[in-house]
């Protein structure tokens, strides 16, 4: 009799836990507030077209490009994961310099990813973001915290010789000690071309920022001047671009990193031909 | 358009604070580590100094185990076994575990050295490096009550609502870094309760697990006893405030229609009992889950664009009913399996991926097969949408001849098939000799789910096989292993053949060849799907507690899956060597 009260009173407590759920108040879900800033977030976008994931995450992508207007510059990675050209493939994304960027982006969980700013965010386990739901709210967080240079760009494109000259005018917003980085990547967007999704291809789906050439190493190439306050400094770079582009389909992204942690400070971007 | 509301300033302020928050959570965080460094060896000098003072008589004895992996990797284009940072610039990857016990009277304690180097383990795209002390653990019993502190496995039930366990070939292990007690009332009725939180690698995920569990026995009858196990489970899941604030981050860009109000708290119910009576053995478990956050990579969710994508957040109840009856009737002897999984998926982290974060394990609900082909397409446990029934049925027509037969099923629960096999085996064993094995499999696999392949659909196969085994002598025996894979999906029909040696009681001498004889998929650089041989040749050596094995493998890309937790991994070229000893 005795060990059967203890037994009711075990399973008494355990019925009384079962009502536990109801009693929480739920966590407010804030609405969203456009930071005021001028920092733009480089996002590095490691994608490939037999990523059956990747189409969701470009739409999310788009979907931060009209959240966060002017505040992002894209560059689309077509390395070595699932990059091969499929049946229905006309052209073939995949470059040498896509292949080493994705390389030094590794590890990584899985593509869709995506490194913003070259962060690493505490609890990823690694650098690239793999989770596209939090790619918004990563941003945000970039934008609401400091930067050091502002980043002015200007092209002057000769139809004749394909050559495109970039004119980027870094303005430190105070005298910089620590060495910085500086990359410059070369996409190239509206290609209509296969591409894998959930259950099917979509074989006219439009792929945007693809990095077509890089004019400085995967890591940036460091700055060898002093970055004094208030004073420009002006770096300048030639790309021929190939026969088979289209420069009115092009951009050119810069963006500065600390050479020390490798985050980026300050991304831009501007369109080869306006 | 976005239709955000520009409204909240309070909130503006709270984001702008958070690069210190987070810097101070990793200080947390590595304050944690110092912290349950310094626990644990406390707490070993302690129980120690007591059990020698109270025991000085009993000597303790020491037991333990070395596991080594070592990988060369050797770049082959041919099978797309190149691009990984192994196969380009490290070629040599590898893992071990060193694991010591000690046992001093009632005191147990242990402790394992966990090394990874340029390891594909647990990303299987990649290489992990790391290394350092992966688990230690002390126990003590005090009459009735016993206590454990440290990384811990335990599970409550068959793991539906808790499983903590380790399955090295898909780096899990999800142990509890916490404490247990146990104690037991008498021998028929004890009570459980742990807490803690769960190891990631060589982290810990801030979450925090706490667990009940109670089980009763009963027994009715004194010559042929009807007998019932009873149990009940409870667990409570708190999410980490960085877990939230990834949900709540998350959730902002949802539009209304999707949003929902998360909670830290989620809790897990289940009722379990054990039926035997004669031959005949029922379990049966309920569980249920109360409204949890999880990611639903099915679910439509609406963008602002007016596009619709597929995944998002969701927060709902969840359930599980399992249930597995056993019996004998003379020569035949069957076991019939069932099982519904709706919105179950339940994760320390709300934000984890893959097999990362399990809190809870699902039963599989297939044939685990061991053969080569047989084994190539296995279902992967669904833990948002299954319903699934197997049967398992092995009849013996005399002492010689055995028939097993095995069927399962599984659906979601909208009735989209994702997984058919019928398995047929005969084993023959004329005398000590010769022993036979033969029969046939036939397997639909929705691999367009499972492996998230689009126009792959259902991939369709019959794969019979033989298994024949030669004893030459009480030392030497010869063993072939032949299968074929007819399909006209995925990478096409498989020739699969295999011919062991065994030289007791030290050697094992083995070769075989997978070759793709009607191949349908055309690999990376090639221009037409072409017939590739994958070859494997290696030799094991055993010893008294000692096994060695070195192998040439090629193996082709390929599911890899422990009870139902199965992963894709990429195809294989090099060498393997393995080590496994008793300390």
């Amino acid at each position: 009799m005795k060990g059967n009260k203890k037994i009711q009173f075990i399973y008494g407590l355990f019925s009384l836990l079962f009502f536990l759920g109801c009693t929480e108040t739920p966590v407010p879900i804030p609405e969203f507030e456009l930071p005021n800033t001028d920092r733009v977030v480089l996002i590095e976008y490691l994608t490939g077209v037999k990523c059956p994931n990747c189409p969701k995450a470009t739409a999310v992508l788009k979907n931060i490009e009209s959240t966060f207007p002017g505040k992002t510059a894209v560059v689309a990675i077509h390395g070595r994961l699932q990059t091969e050209p499929l049946k229905e493939s006309k052209f073939d994304f995949r470059t040498p310099i896509a292949t080493q960027l994705e390389n030094f982006h590794s590890p990584f969980l899985g593509k869709p990813a995506a490194l913003l700013n070259r962060n690493k965010f505490i609890d990823e386990p690694f650098k690239p973001v793999d989770l596209v739901d939090l790619w918004p709210s990563y941003i945000e967080e970039i934008l609401r915290q400091e930067y050091l240079i502002d980043i002015l760009l200007s092209t002057q494109y000769d139809p004749t010789t394909r050559v495109v000259t970039l004119q980027a005018s870094l303005l430190p917003k105070n005298t910089i000690s620590k060495q910085m980085k500086i990359s410059v990547f070369i996409t190239e967007g509206e290609i209509i071309d296969a591409q894998e999704t959930i259950g099917s291809i979509i074989a006219e789906y439009k792929h945007e920022n693809i990095l077509r050439a890089m004019l400085t190493n995967v890591a940036g190439d460091d700055i060898q001047e002093p970055l004094i306050k208030a004073s420009p400094l002006l770096k300048s770079f030639n790309y021929t671009i190939p026969e088979t582009f289209k420069p009115e389909n092009m951009e050119i992204v810069v963006a500065i990193a600390d050479a020390t942690t490798g985050n980026i400070d300050q991304a831009a971007k501007i369109k080869i031909l306006k | 358009m976005v239709d955000y509301k520009v409204s909240n300033k309070v909130f503006g302020k709270c984001v702008t604070q958070k690069v210190k928050m987070r810097q101070d959570k990793m200080k947390v965080k590595a304050f944690d580590k110092r912290k349950y460094k310094a626990s644990f060896w406390l707490l070993l000098v302690f129980l120690l100094a007591q059990n020698l003072y109270s025991q000085e008589k009993d000597r303790g004895y020491l037991t333990g185990s070395l596991d080594v992996n070592a990988n060369v990797f050797i770049k082959d284009s041919s099978i797309n076994a190149f691009g990984l940072p192994q196969y380009e610039r490290q070629f040599f990857g590898g893992e071990s575990w060193l694991n010591l016990q000690y046992n001093i009277g009632t005191l147990t304690a242990g402790i394992r050295y966990d090394m990874f180097i340029n390891s594909n383990l647990r990303n299987p795209n990649d290489s992990y490096s790391d290394q350092g002390i992966g688990r230690w653990y002390m126990k003590k019993s005090f009459d009735k009550l016993d206590i454990q502190a440290g990384y811990i496995y335990d599970q409550i039930g068959s793991g539906i609502i808790y499983r903590s366990y380790e399955t090295r070939p898909l780096f899990i292990d999800n142990s509890l870094l916490g404490a247990s007690v146990n104690y037991k009332f008498s021998d028929r009725f004890n009570i459980k309760g742990f807490a803690g939180k769960q190891k990631d690698a060589f982290d810990i995920y801030q979450g925090t697990i706490k667990g009940l569990n109670s089980e009763l026995y009963n027994s009715f009858g004194e010559e042929n006893p009807l007998t019932l196990l009873t149990g009940i489970g409870f667990i409570h899941k708190t999410i980490s405030d960085d877990a939230m604030e990834r949900v709540v981050n998350s959730l902002k860009s949802y539009l209304p229609v999707d949003r929902f109000g998360p909670v830290y708290n989620s809790y897990a119910y289940s009722l379990y009992n054990t039926l035997s009576y004669k031959a005949v053995t029922w379990y049966v478990e309920g569980a249920l889950k109360s409204r949890d956050i999880f990611y639903n990579p099915d679910a439509q969710k609406l963008e602002p664009s007016g596009a619709s994508t597929f995944g998002k957040y969701e927060f709902k109840r969840g359930s599980v009913l399992y249930s597995s009856l056993s019996f004998s009737l003379g020569n035949l002897s069957m076991t019939l399996e069932g099982k519904r999984t709706e919105n179950f998926s339940f994760r320390i982290d709300p934000n984890l991926r893959l097999l990362r974060g399990y809190i809870s394990y699902i039963p599989p609900m297939n044939r685990q097969n061991t053969y080569r082909l047989p084994a190539r397409y296995a279902p992967f446990t669904q833990e948002l949408s299954e319903q699934a029934f197997q049967i398992d049925a092995k009849y013996r027509w005399s002492k010689k001849f055995q028939t097993n037969l095995n069927v399962s099923a599984i659906n979601t629960l909208q009735n989209v098939k994702l997984y058919r096999e019928i398995y047929f085996e005969n084993t023959f064993k004329p005398n000590t000799n010769w022993n036979f094995t033969f029969g046939v499999q036939n397997v639909q696999y929705n691999q367009n789910i499972y492996e998230q392949k689009p126009d792959a659909g259902i991939v369709k196969t019959i794969v019979p096989f033989t298994d024949i085994l030669y004893k030459i002598s009480n030392k030497k025996s010869i063993r072939w292993e032949a299968q074929y894979m007819s399909t006209q999906q995925d990478f096409g029909s498989w020739l699969y053949s295999l011919i062991e040696v065994g030289l007791a009681p030290s050697w094992i001498f083995e070769t075989s060849i997978m070759y793709n004889v009607d191949p349908k998929r055309t690999l990376v650089g090639a221009i037409k799907p072409e017939k590739i041989l994958y070859p494997t040749l290696g030799v094991t050596y055993s010893k008294d507690v000692n096994r060695l094995q070195i192998k040439y493998v090629k193996q082709v890309e390929g599911i890899v899956c422990s009870g139902g937790i199965c992963r894709l991994e990429p195809a294989f070229s090099g060498v393997r060597f393995t080590l496994s000893s008793q300390l």
